[in-house]
């Protein structure tokens, strides 16, 4: 038997749509289930399994028949399905009064339910949220039942508002699979037992990286899984260590060479290192940049505090480094952030003038 | 700190002048205009260096106001002054762009030029502190708001960072601003419309769970009545048709009525009992009529020759034997008689049941040309079977045309309440469907104000992050400020009563550095003293700021015609103060001679030098 695991395709979400590339990834995203069912039927899967999230909000009748229609083209494909946090089933909504064609299983109430595959003597259990946020830690405690058959886990949860878990007590509770959903970044854990396939798109600047799903063959004592790439497009991640005689047009014109380098990807530019305090760098500018997604500014003024520090007990910045620095509070990005802050009034602003003084 | 030489090259209307100072009190006297305060400026220009300033700056500032008027080329001078073992040379060219300086520090081992930020000043020494704490010109109009938030700058920044550029308030301000522009940045209406989104969510679930799930339901019941109703309609056309045709049919037979046809029925029954007897027992069935007659014939002449012998019969003696066939020959004439008889009867009843049957026949099927047999009797009784089904198949159809009629009629009856109920369970399921687009339109907007509310947060952060620097800068700076309040207050009390002859048990300087006399435990503000006595208060203070700010090192004071407000008494008493109490150098500008008469007569030594 094989089958495809997904999770999270969020139809309906429209990523970066204020970018130029806005309307290229609302198309991707769009088509994704079209192309997983065209993937399913060129792969000849037997199962489908689609761990949550499939829309990006609680779905409308119109998107419930487009993704139906879809699912009804699939020749031989079964279709499993649970809905996740984002497109949670509201009693009464149309995704609770959706009728899916027969190929198709919808666990949709909240309590752990299963269908049952004779001829792959397979059970798939699941359940669907019916609210936005859970936090209880069920998914830790279902045990498969011990009845010969083999048992699929289909769920959707791993952080602290979303059914926190941990995959070495899901893999103890006696499943086959735990195909779970939620995060958008592939994970794999107990020996491939237990896995997330992240989002088959990237929907988020900070999903780096490839996104696909995972397809799987599941024989009498084999079990095997193979990752599959499903999207040619990745939010990269650039870091730029910055130096203290680096300046504006500097910085600029590296940002630019690097995402000409890399023209088929979006750029999230991390910035990284000292720099001039009088320099701050100007994350609008940078973002005008083509390609760059995201300018996060880690950098430091290039004070030096270690001078501060060795000053007598009773001067000013000495003190006042030493009171964001003592007790621990060096490795507290609030108290860092906070030092700086002073550090740029005391120096840049003293007397008045905007000359930086070391 | 001391100075010890000062060489004016030109300065101002200052030219070649050299001075040597020495310990103690130095006097240095002229007439207005005689350049008393162009030396005080060209000292403090010549330790610390002068700015040449640009466009207004520079027309209204030092630099142009003592560019000399000939020989500019030689704009400058130099200071001497030593600190302890260590002797420095400050020589300054004012006529250079920018003005140069050449500086060289004298110690035991070595000497050795230095670049400006090297020189050995004392802590937290500069031209602003200098000009405002070691420079007493006109102390009086120099206090107030101006002087107390300076001072408490100045305090903390030279007891704490040695460097006056550091400005603490100006710190605090511009942390203020910063925080300020940051507030500016927060998107408070996304905030609002965010939260006011929670509630419409709130509603719209609330809503959407409790409208119109019925719709479904009533529209599956509607569609199977309305289908019933087509099906009972089509039905009951095809039943009427039926009827009508069946009906039609009976009208043509000419009856309409079960009971007769059931009689007729019941009668050719009979019939076609009567006529099969007749036809089995009366048309030679089993033996011709022909056959019989003859034989009945036959029997009677045997008969009739029987009795006719009988006699002889009789005597011939031959017993009673030939009796039998004369009985049996009478026995079957008899029988014959009874036969023929009944044959007679049968012929006419059959005869009957004929005209019967044919009657009938004609009355049923009037173009037929009936003869009147078994068959057809047989015939008829199954076609009137067939007329007494169709009676029932009519009765069955009219039972059910009145069931269908029946349910129709009831069917119809509900179809407007229910179609009321469904149209509006319709309504309620279009407003459900709108709630739910609008609640996915709510939820979508939440979703779109994540990035801005996200930003909200991180500007908070940074706002916080700002605060918690401020509120550390003033923490730090009060800190400073108490460890320095205490001695100040205690040496300026100290000071200030000493120099007013104890008519003042001293005074108290507030958070603020707002400055009150103490006099028989009452608060008197400067602007209830005297014009001499608020003198000796700020003087008294200034002093204490000195010896607070430089605790181990005596440094030197410059007083321009800061007396000039003193009676003779309180003069003596300061400057009596002064040679006791203050072991530093002290520079005495004056243009009156008040000063040095008051230093003959108490006897003070000083340096004097006339300009």
């Amino acid at each position: 038997m094989r089958f495809i695991h997904t999770a999270d395709l969020h139809l309906g979400m429209l990523p970066d749509k204020d970018k130029p590339w806005g309307p290229a990834r609302a198309d991707a995203v769009r088509t994704s289930l079209l192309r997983l069912t065209e993937i399913c039927a060129r792969e000849d899967v037997d199962l489908l399994l689609i761990a949550g999230d499939l829309f990006h909000a609680p779905p409308t009748e119109r998107e419930l028949k487009d993704a139906d229609y879809l699912f009804s083209t699939l020749p031989r494909t079964k279709v499993v399905l649970i809905a996740g946090n984002h497109d949670f089933v509201r009693p009464g909504s149309a995704y609770a009064r959706f009728a899916f064609c027969p190929q198709v299983t919808f666990l949709s109430s909240p309590e752990l339910s299963s269908v049952f595959f004779p001829q792959w003597d397979l059970e798939v259990h699941g359940f669907s949220y019916d609210a936005q946020v859970l936090t209880d830690d069920r998914l830790d405690t279902f045990r498969a039942p011990e009845d010969g058959r083999r048992h699929i886990l289909l769920a959707h949860g791993g952080d602290a508002d979303h059914l926190p878990l941990h995959p070495a007590r899901i893999a103890a509770n006696g499943w086959d699979y735990a195909a779970l959903g939620h995060l958008h970044r592939p994970a794999l854990a107990q020996d491939g037992r237990v896995a997330i396939p992240g989002s088959p798109e990237a929907l988020d600047r900070s999903e780096t990286g490839a996104h696909g799903f995972y397809l799987g063959t599941m024989k009498k004592n084999e079990f095997s899984l193979e990752w599959r790439t499903f999207s040619d497009f990745r939010y990269t991640e650039v870091t730029v260590n910055m130096t203290p005689e680096m300046t504006a047009s500097g910085l600029e014109s590296l940002i630019r060479r690097r995402a000409d380098d890399l023209a088929r990807e979006v750029l999230n530019v991390r910035l990284v290192g000292r720099r001039d305090p009088a320099f701050v760098p100007d994350r609008e500018a940078l973002l005008r940049i083509g390609g760059v997604a995201e300018v996060t500014d880690e950098t430091l003024p290039d004070y030096p505090l270690e001078e501060y520090l060795a000053r007598p007990a009773g001067d000013l910045l000495g003190r006042f480094v030493r009171s964001f620095t003592e007790d621990g509070k060096a490795d507290d990005p609030s108290a860092r952030k906070s030092l700086y802050y002073g550090l740029d009034a005391l120096l840049c602003t003293a007397g008045g003038g905007k000359e930086a003084i070391r | 700190m001391k100075l010890t030489k000062c060489v004016i090259r030109q300065f101002g209307s200052l030219r070649n002048k050299s001075f040597d100072f020495g310990d103690g009190i130095t006097l240095i006297s002229g007439k207005n205009e005689s350049g008393k305060s162009t030396l005080h400026t060209a000292i403090t220009a010549l330790l610390f260096g002068m700015e040449k300033g640009k466009g207004r700056a520079a027309a209204s500032g030092v630099y142009r106001a003592n560019l000399p008027w000939s020989e500019p080329d030689l704009y400058g001078g130099f200071v001497t002054w030593t600190r302890g073992e260590v002797k420095v040379t400050a020589d300054r060219d004012f006529s250079r762009t920018p003005p140069q300086s050449r500086l060289i520090v004298e110690e035991p081992a070595r000497v050795r030029q230095i670049s400006p930020e090297e020189v050995p000043f004392p802590d937290g020494l500069s031209p602003y502190v200098f000009t405002n704490t070691l420079s007493f010109r006109q102390i009086g109009a120099a206090t107030g708001d101006g002087l107390a938030a300076d001072l408490q700058n100045h305090v903390m920044n030279l007891r704490s960072s040695g460097d006056e550029r550091l400005n603490v308030r100006a710190a605090a301000d511009s942390l203020k601003a910063r925080r300020k522009a940051l507030e500016r940045r927060i998107d408070t209406a996304a905030e609002a419309e965010d939260a006011s989104l929670d509630l419409t969510l709130r509603d719209l679930e609330r809503r959407t769970l409790s409208e119109g799930g019925d719709y479904d339901r009533l529209k599956a019941e509607a569609d199977a009545r309305d289908a019933r109703i087509r099906e009972l309609t089509a039905e009951r056309e095809r039943t009427d048709r039926d009827l009508r045709q069946k009906e039609a049919l009976l009208t043509n037979m000419g009856t309409t009525s079960r009971e007769a046809i059931e009689d007729d029925l019941r009668r050719t029954g009979v019939l076609c009992e009567q006529m099969e007897i007749y036809e089995r027992d009366y048309t030679g069935g089993r033996i011709g009529s022909g056959v019989l007659n003859v034989l009945s014939l036959v029997t009677v002449l045997v008969l009739l020759f029987s009795i006719f012998f009988l006699n002889r019969i009789i005597q011939s003696g031959t017993g009673l034997w030939p009796l039998i066939p004369l009985f049996a020959a009478a026995l079957l004439a008899a029988t014959f008689f009874v036969r023929l008889t009944r044959q007679a009867d049968a012929n006419a009843a059959d005869e009957k049941n004929r005209q019967i049957l044919t009657g009938m026949l004609s009355r049923y099927l009037p173009d037929y040309e009936a003869q009147g047999t078994l068959k057809e009797a047989g015939e008829m009784k199954v076609y009137l079977e067939k007329v007494v089904q169709l009676f029932d198949y009519l009765a069955e159809k009219r039972r059910v045309f009145e069931q269908d009629t029946e349910e129709l009629v009831s069917l119809s009856a509900s179809r407007e309440a229910m179609n009321e109920a469904l149209n509006e369970q319709l309504v309620r399921k279009v407003r459900r469907e709108q709630w739910e687009l609008e609640l996915r339109e709510a939820m979508a907007r939440k979703e779109a104000l994540k990035p801005v509310l996200k930003e909200n947060e991180r500007l908070r952060n940074e706002i916080a992050a700002i605060a918690r620097a401020g509120a550390v800068l003033t923490v730090l700076a009060e800190d400073a400020s108490a460890n320095f309040g205490a001695p100040l207050t205690r040496e300026a009390s100290a000071i200030f009563s000493e120099i007013t002859g104890g008519a003042y048990d001293g005074l108290e300087v507030s958070d603020s550095l707002e400055l009150f006399a103490l006099s028989a435990g009452r608060k008197i503000a400067p602007g209830a003293l005297s014009a001499g006595a608020m003198e000796q208060l700020y003087f008294s203070f200034r002093l204490a700021v000195v010896r607070c700010l430089w605790p181990h090192e005596e440094m030197p004071l410059f007083f321009d015609d800061s007396f000039a407000m003193y009676d003779s008494e309180r003069l003596d008493a300061c400057l009596r103060w002064l040679h006791e109490n203050y072991r530093g150098q002290v520079f005495l500008f004056t243009c009156q001679d008040r000063e040095k008469k008051t230093l003959d007569r108490l006897g003070i030594p000083y340096d004097s030098f006339e300009l």
